[in-house]
């Protein structure tokens, strides 16, 4: 049964005001979000968050370290592994098109591999003793004058010296007669020699010097 | 049961203890969010209520969500010895006026009491008997019909602010505010003098 109240005995309208109010609070949504950017905005929780950012990061660069050196070794141990022939994957119908077109491809595919893996081996081999040459000369002479040295020609062209080095690495060089540091007996014209040069770090010649070596 | 009772005036005086400047003053200085947290139940239904009254339910939502997120975004900006609740109303009501403006809404009307009142859906006389609800229905439709500046005044009284704090929200002399208390007190107790 509905309560009914005279009209002379109505609330005080400050009453009325909150119960109205009442029925109208801030809705929870809103609350939420100020909630929500409350926290964000904590200088506590924001300052957590940016040591678990930190730590995230230094954790992430530690992993992309690992799976570089591990992706670095894969690679080095693929380097040393003997080239192996695999079987070509072809299907039935394929072969009899092949077998077709070229009958002899099979044969002339093994004869390229084979030329063209003996071409990778010499070359590799040649590679290997100029590097171990390399590595010999320079520690001789880094023994000797902590100093890079090569074998070369020497020819003395009126007041020039034309050298030519033995490997053939580079064109010859022609130098004035004033710029050389010599330590080697002195040429007649047109005379050739075999010295030894010593070049310093920066690849400039410092000193021409006797050898006893006969050939190159 | 007295448990119970314990709790429950240990918890209402806990609440009643709950000092708003306090509060803000702790949270401008450490951002603690459940400070925050503390004042938004404290004062967001008020805030919430006065910005519905002058407006519509999403613009009322929309607003008190900015005033509080302008609290956390200038929390150093609260002054020591100032209502918190003055300065939140400060900020509502700007942001109000603002977004009333530009959505072209904006009607400041000093004493024209809007024609809703007519259409009241009935006019209580000594005779008849009313529900507490119908009678809550009245007072609504007749703080409605309240003009912009006297509806203002007369809720920020409601909402226990003083004439200066009031002259202060509405940037108006303290005798424009007793005025427009005047009118809107009269209006609002109209029916059952009529």
């Amino acid at each position: 049964m509905k309560k009914s109240i005279s009209a002379s005995e109505q609330p005080q309208p400050h009453t009325q005001y909150e119960q109205l109010k009442k029925r109208a609070p801030l809705p929870d949504h809103v609350k939420y979000r100020i909630q929500v950017k409350a926290k964000r905005q904590d200088p506590k929780l924001k300052s957590s968050f940016m040591s678990f950012k930190s730590w995230t990061a230094l954790a992430s660069a530690v992993l992309v370290l690992i799976t570089g050196i591990n992706i670095f070794e894969f690679g080095l141990a693929q380097n040393q592994m003997p080239i192996v022939q695999s079987k070509p994957q072809v299907s039935l119908d394929e072969a009899v098109t092949i077998q077709v077109i070229e009958p002899n491809l099979a044969t002339r595919l093994s004869a390229e591999i084979i030329t063209d893996r003996q071409a990778y081996l010499a070359f590799k081999a040649s590679l290997q003793s100029q590097m171990a040459k390399l590595n010999n000369d320079y520690n001789q002479a880094q023994g000797e004058y902590e100093h890079y040295a090569k074998m070369a020609h020497l020819h003395q062209e009126n007041k020039d010296v034309k050298l030519t080095l033995c490997d053939d690495t580079i064109k010859p060089v022609y130098l004035k007669d004033d710029q050389i540091n010599k330590s080697f007996d002195a040429l007649s014209d047109s005379e050739s020699r075999l010295v030894q040069l010593v070049f310093n770090r920066q690849g400039k010649i410092v000193l021409i010097k006797n050898t006893s070596n006969t050939s190159c | 049961m007295i448990l119970t009772e314990k709790l429950k005036s240990w918890f209402d005086w806990r609440h009643d203890q709950f000092d708003c400047e306090r509060a803000m003053l702790a949270y401008a200085q450490n951002g603690n969010h459940k400070i925050l947290d503390s004042l938004v139940n404290r004062l967001g239904d008020d805030l919430y209520f006065y910005l519905l009254s002058q407006s519509d339910n999403a613009l009322a939502a929309d607003i008190s969500q900015q005033v509080w997120l302008k609290v956390i975004e200038k929390r150093q900006l609260y002054r020591v010895n100032k209502s918190v609740k003055a300065w939140l109303f400060s900020i509502g009501r700007n942001l109000l006026i603002d977004q009333l403006r530009m959505q072209n809404r904006w009607q400041f009307d000093e004493l024209e009491i809007q024609t809703e009142t007519e259409k009241l859906p009935f006019v209580a006389s000594p005779e008849i008997e009313l529900s507490q609800a119908q009678l809550l229905t009245q007072f609504e439709c007749l703080l409605a019909a309240l003009p912009f500046a006297q509806k203002e005044a007369w809720i920020l009284q409601q909402e226990g602010f003083s004439i200066s704090q009031i002259s202060e929200i509405t940037q108006q002399e303290p005798e424009t505010v007793k005025s427009r208390l005047r009118y809107a007190r009269a209006h609002l107790t109209m029916p059952t003098e009529s």
